[in-house]
């Protein structure tokens, strides 16, 4: 029996590029293998997998987003909120039995570090500090601020995160946007004042009494504000700011606002002391479940040397807490997940042409992968002999070069029928009692089904037929020569478990170079089906499975060639002697 | 009453524009209250005599008292009658049995494309009406549409009061709406102001009627005792339901898809 299982997981580690670089310590470890995916391989759909040995169908998260079928809505499946949208009660969305409460129950010890969608924190024997998906102080997953005297029009992506701000006689009087509340049926959001005074070369910032000076393109230490609520009720938040210039127009960036770890206004960690651990240990730290600001460099407000700058910033966090905890690893089980390289190759894997033979990786990329690998090297030269080691990716990477609206597609094909103005989102303009068919999410379709959606029409007689009809039409579907469709699921016939009533009818496994578009996921249309997507987000990899494997390596022999995520629970199980319980879907990989 | 003069100038200027401008124009008849006045309204234009063909698509579902009640006014009013079916899909057993859409899109939009393609059509005359459907509100007097009969309406230019964008550019063809202005009412009070034909079946029987009409089998009757056109007046009047008081709702989906689009991949 094994005393002590360390497993690193690293998102969106993709063996292609690991073929091509040279990564000589994960190289040298006993097993390299393809880690096939889940249906399908989106992030918190694949790391579930991995944590309960199981399908989709025993732990409820098909997509990104699910659909409450009574209303049409969108729910996040990274951090459900408990009280509707306002307000910071959460529960966990993922609602399978991970393999460490397993371990746990046979009283070993486990310290779980970033493994997604495990936030709020849960109790466990040891300890644990939530990952993807813990959200900032307003409750969302990023919502940075670009202060600016600049006017950028009404049509502006992410106006509503721009602080127009004006200078007289060198001074700056403006705010922090802090928490949400309800005045009457007003959303508000909680402001605390903040004074930027312009100097020579610089602006010193004032906030509550804290001053700091900052040069352009410099950013600041992590800072601490309090918001009040109400009389005698106040939160905590910390953010970063970097001053991007002063003249000829002032620009300004602050990270979201995020949860102290000193003062969580949710469990972010277990035991909540253990985020003034952390804290003593490296100082404040981004706490945000995906801190790495994609957006701020997709919506034109920060540059991609900034966006690097601000990734290495958090992997070196990353790696000091990963050695705090491996230092005194004594027994148990220890995970941690790194996912700074999912954003790396989302923004930077359009620089790439993997269709040719001899592609070269963009070096955003590679210093990514080679830094991992000297991380790995650093690891196993401190590692004791009696230490199992898995090292795996939830999944791998295709690019995005064609945007395709399911839902434009449904109403062109009859499917779905529409009224009032069009141009909305979340399905404002769905005329339902018309309606066969809408897709939400990245890979889900639904029929409009009578008794279970709110407003159904289509019999449960008819679905059948139905689905069959628009799985078919789907997989002929064309764009020029190229099939749009690998594969096209039935939710019914790969899915199983207590919740697989709540999978999409159909789930799609787009070709590679395709992804749902970006309206189409929030019940949007597009005025094509078919179109470009441009911008600097052009990597991704919400394809068919076949397309973007994981990896898997390990420091000892596995039997299985073709090994699967739903094996990682049931093989860490196996190590430690632990019965794997009868309904994982994974087996033990030794 | 004058409101009715007005619109009725407007909407025979328009058909007068279209036939003008387009060389095969048709102009679509249900047999239904808003297309009757359409009919109405293009005899006026053109002294009792419509100089293009009168569509009707048949889906073979409608109301028996549709049938009658066509053929008698293609009678007296002595037009040039085309009725339309896709009959490969009725033979193929085609019905509202495959879903209401399939049907709709097979009997009624392909019967549609497959005349308009045949008798090269450029403009169809329909009778829809801004407050039917919210979606409505988009939609512009001359309405282009392309070959697959999609409506680019985040392309089209907006047309300024009384200035209509009746060039077709490289779309097949383009749907003319001259009654786009009109309300239910106002069809309603045009009817009875020029005493023009109307189906029965819009008439209360037995405590229902029907307020427009379709097919048989997706047609359903309304709640009503209106057995004039005077009482479907007096009763829309009473029935009209206020204007939409979803303000708080709509902060709401603003908040929500804020939250969404603070994931990176939306």
């Amino acid at each position: 029996m094994q005393d002590r299982v360390l497993v690193i997981g690293i998102d969106a580690m993709d063996p292609r590029i690991v073929d091509r670089l040279d990564l000589p310590n994960l190289k040298s470890l006993e097993t390299y293998r393809r880690l096939e995916t889940t249906i399908p391989p989106e992030t918190p759909v694949a790391w579930s997998a991995a944590s309960t040995g199981s399908n989709p169908g025993r732990y409820g998260i098909f997509d990104f987003i699910n659909r409450d079928p009574k209303t049409y809505l969108p729910r996040l499946n990274l951090a459900e909120e408990k009280h509707g949208l306002v307000g910071m009660k959460f529960s966990c969305a993922m609602k399978g039995v991970p393999f460490w409460r397993i371990l746990n129950e046979k009283d070993i010890k486990t310290t779980v570090i970033r493994w997604p969608v495990t936030f709020p924190a849960e109790k466990v024997k040891g300890r644990m500090l939530s990952g993807l998906g813990v959200v900032d102080i307003k409750g969302m997953l990023n919502s940075y601020s670009y202060y600016t005297d600049e006017d950028l029009g009404e049509d502006v992506e992410g106006k509503e995160k721009i602080i127009r701000v004006t200078i007289k006689n060198n001074l700056i009087e403006t705010y922090i946007s802090g928490p949400l509340i309800r005045k009457g049926s007003e959303i508000r959001d909680v402001r605390v004042p903040m004074k930027i005074m312009l100097k020579e070369g610089g602006a010193v910032i004032n906030v509550q009494n804290q001053e700091f000076f900052l040069k352009p393109k410099q950013w600041s230490q992590m800072i601490r504000v309090k918001f009040k609520l109400r009389p005698f009720s106040h939160v905590y938040g910390i953010m970063k700011f970097y001053l991007i210039s002063i003249r000829p127009t002032f620009k300004m960036y602050m990270t979201s606002v995020q949860i102290d770890p000193e003062n969580q206004v949710v469990d972010i960690t277990y035991p909540r002391e253990y985020g003034k651990e952390l804290v003593r240990e490296i100082g404040l730290f981004y706490t945000l479940g995906m801190p790495e600001d994609t957006k701020a460099v997709t919506e034109n407000k920060l540059s991609e040397r900034v966006f690097l700058e601000q990734v290495k910033q958090i992997e070196e966090e990353r790696r000091k807490m990963f050695f705090y905890e491996f230092e005194r690893f004594e027994d148990g089980l220890y995970a941690f997940v790194f996912d700074a390289g999912d954003r790396l190759e989302h923004i930077f894997w359009r620089k790439m042409d993997l269709d040719s033979r001899n592609f070269e990786v963009p070096k955003e990329i590679e210093e990514y992968y080679v830094e991992k690998d000297r991380f790995i090297g650093e690891v196993l030269s401190r590692l004791d002999d009696d230490v199992k080691l898995i090292i795996f990716s939830d999944h791998g990477f295709s690019n995005f070069e064609r945007q395709v609206n399911v839902n434009s597609w449904l109403v062109e094909e009859g499917y779905m029928s529409l009224k009032g103005d069009t141009s909305g989102t979340l399905f404002e303009f769905v005329d339902w009692e018309n309606t066969q068919a809408y897709s939400l999410g990245f890979t889900s379709l639904y029929v409009n089904l009578k008794g279970r959606e709110g407003k159904g029409i289509v019999d449960e007689a008819e679905k059948c037929d139905l689905i069959e009809e628009i799985s078919k039409k789907l997989r002929k579907l064309k764009d020029g020569s190229r099939r749009v469709f690998t594969n096209v699921y039935k939710g019914e016939e790969i899915y199983e478990g207590r919740y697989s009533h709540l999978a999409p009818d159909l789930v799609l496994g787009f070709s590679p170079g395709y992804r749902m578009s970006w309206r189409s996921a929030v019940g949007a249309l597009d005025p094509q089906v078919i179109f470009d997507n441009k911008g600097k987000w052009r990597g991704d990899h919400l394809v068919d499975r076949s397309h973007v494997p994981g990896v898997l390596f390990a420091n000892f022999k596995t039997k299985e060639k073709n090994p699967n995520i739903i094996d990682i629970a049931p093989t860490v199980l196996k190590l430690f002697d632990v019965e794997i319980p009868r309904y994982m879907d994974g087996k033990a990989l030794i | 009453m004058n409101d009715l003069k007005e619109l009725e100038k407007k909407s025979i200027y328009i058909i007068r524009e279209a036939y003008a401008q387009f060389k095969n124009v048709v102009v679509l008849w249900s047999t239904g209250k808003d297309s009757t006045t359409a009919l109405a309204l293009c005899r006026k234009a053109f002294d009792g005599k419509i100089p293009f063909p009168v569509v009707h698509i048949d889906t073979s579902y409608k109301f028996p008292e549709m049938y009658e009640f066509r053929d008698r006014i293609a009678k007296e009013w002595g037009f040039d009658l085309h009725v339309v079916r896709n009959e490969e899909a009725l033979r193929k057993g085609m019905g509202p049995h495959k879903g209401k859409l399939v049907c709709c899109n097979a009997l009624k939009t392909e019967a549609l494309k497959q005349y308009i393609l045949r008798n090269k059509v450029d403009a169809v005359i329909v009778a829809i009406r801004r407050d039917e459907h919210g979606i409505r509100a988009k939609e512009r007097v001359f309405s282009p549409r392309d070959e697959n009969f999609r409506w680019a309406y985040k392309e089209q230019e907006p047309e300024m009061w009384d200035i209509y964008l009746s060039q077709s550019k490289d779309k097949t063809h383009v749907r003319v709406h001259p009654m786009l202005e009109w309300t239910e009412i106002d069809v309603w009070r045009y009817v009875r102001k020029e005493n023009l034909p109307v189906n029965p079946l819009y008439f209360a029987r037995n405590g229902k009627r029907y307020r427009s009409l379709g097919c048989q089998p997706c047609t359903v009757p309304i709640e009503s005792n209106a057995k004039t056109v005077d009482e479907i007046i007096e009763e829309l009047k009473k029935t009209d339901i206020p204007e939409r008081s979803g303000r708080a709702q709509d902060k709401e989906r603003a908040y929500m898809m804020q939250k969404l689009r603070s994931l990176g991949y939306m």
